[in-house]
């Protein structure tokens, strides 16, 4: 340890940000920031409506809502008191709406980990995944993938462990293509991890998403069930501004040796049902591994 | 959103706004990114005040969800793209040439970085965290963080030149 060895980095880290930082005008960030909020809220719905019929199938009154459309072009009418009094009868009403697409959104996105939670209870024999010693390759043949999926895919590259290291098979010309086609789905090891780091610290999930604690049918006491008995999480995110859904599920390794992450990335095209790849990509390391 | 709880946040981004885009633009290299990357921060928080504020520390909650969007970003443009570095101006330059030397290879380098690389020294030597809130924050090992910061070290060692500071730095705080 040598002060002041890291004394000189910190000071040259300050120096820079001195120089680099622009100055804050916190007005305007707080004007932008619940522009932004309002912005994201919205996307998030009319995103979700178009993936949901693909999906899963969820009651959704979209149009009945958007027939309300109280953002100010109906709510006020002339001779009302004022400009304020329209504007802030406005300002109510386009929260209401938040509040109730944000209600929405988390219907939608738990409804979409319920079909992973259903999925999983319903399995015959419970998934145990057990990583090698060090580093070991991926199995990059995605055949079975392909045949659970019902789409061609590419694997792109990976050992595990790594950072970021994950094994990982897309739509081949996916990624040059509109993001609304994107499909990729993944798996990658964190070695060392416990089932604690899957709450990644703070127990909840990331704003956007949604949290489903997947359980097994275990039967039965024994090591296994000590290692497993306790929970997978799934999360369910809708990327801004795109509105692309995310799934990550998060496995304790058997051995408790660390955690499994297993990933699928879906545009608005749903393509591939998110849901779907996730069970496959768990079937097929259950069997690797 | 309430009045007062418009006011409670535009307090807070008085008080923490400055440190948090400090932070923001070192860790992505780039001064407009890192206006972006913050305000992508406050607004989540704004769209969840209720849940920041009763946080025990709200600033390092805002700062998870900054750090977390980074990461993020960064997560989706390995799958799908390469990362694109940018070698952004400084803005005007009004500083001592001396100075603005100092500053503007310390900015090259970090950008030579690799991104996670850069966020893991940024946070252990800007921010002061340790080993394992910075691994908290980067949703990563403390050993990942540790092997991050040992090369982001090296790298900085090479790039800077001798001379002004004696550059070796070590690990900080450790837990």
């Amino acid at each position: 340890m040598n002060d002041h060895d890291t004394t000189a980095l910190r000071d040259r880290l300050d120096r820079l940000a001195d120089r680099f930082t622009p100055q804050v005008d916190v007005v305007e960030l707080v004007r932008e920031a619940r522009v932004r909020n309002r912005r994201q809220r919205r996307s998030r719905l009319a995103l979700l409506a178009v993936a949901t019929a693909t999906a899963v199938v969820v009651p959704v009154g979209i149009a009945a809502l958007d027939g309300a459309a109280p953002d100010g072009r109906n709510a006020a009418g002339p001779g009302a008191d004022g400009e304020a009094r329209r504007s802030e009868t406005a300002e109510q009403a386009r929260e209401e709406r938040a509040r109730a697409e944000d209600g929405r959104l988390v219907r939608e996105l738990d409804a979409r980990g319920g079909t992973v939670a259903a999925a999983f209870e319903a399995r015959d024999t419970p998934v145990s995944l057990t990583a090698p010693a060090g580093r070991f390759p991926c199995p990059e043949d995605g055949g079975s993938l392909q045949a659970a999926l019902g789409v061609p895919l590419k694997y792109l590259a990976g050992t595990l462990p790594g950072d970021p290291g994950t094994c990982e098979w897309s739509l081949p010309g996916s990624s040059a293509g509109p993001l609304s086609e994107y499909f990729a789905t993944n798996i990658g090891f964190s070695p060392s991890w416990t089932e604690d780091d899957l709450d990644h610290g703070d127990g909840l999930p990331a704003e956007g998403c949604q949290r489903t604690v997947v359980s097994h049918s275990t039967t039965g006491p024994g090591a296994y069930h000590e290692a497993m008995g306790r929970a997978m999480v799934l999360d369910v995110c809708v990327q801004e501004p795109d509105a692309v859904v995310h799934w990550n599920l998060g496995v304790p390794d058997t051995s408790g040796s660390g955690v499994w992450w297993i990933g699928a990335t879906t545009g608005t095209d749903q393509r591939v049902d998110g849901a779907a790849a996730v069970m496959a990509v768990l079937d097929l390391a259950d069997r690797t591994w | 959103m309430t009045h007062s709880t418009d006011a409670e946040f535009t307090d807070f981004v008085a008080d923490h706004a400055g440190h948090l885009l400090r932070t923001a633009c070192l860790v992505t290299g780039d001064r407009h990114l890192g206006e972006d990357l913050l305000q992508t921060a406050l607004a989540k928080a704004y769209g969840s005040w209720p849940r920041v504020r009763r946080a025990d520390h709200p600033a390092a909650y805002v700062r998870r969800l900054m750090i977390n969007a980074h990461l993020s970003w960064l997560r989706r443009l390995t799958s799908t793209e390469t990362v694109l570095e940018t070698f952004p101006d400084l803005g005007s330059g009004e500083d001592h040439p001396t100075r603005y030397a100092d500053s503007e290879e310390m900015r090259l380098a970090l950008l030579r970085l690799s991104p996670r690389v850069r966020t893991a020294v940024v946070l252990r030597y800007f921010d002061d965290l340790s080993e394992t809130e910075t691994a908290d924050l980067m949703g990563c090992s403390r050993s990942t963080v540790n092997n991050h910061v040992s090369r982001g070290l090296a790298a900085l060692r090479a790039l800077l030149a001798p001379g002004t500071d004696d550059l070796t730095p070590t690990p900080g705080r450790q837990q």
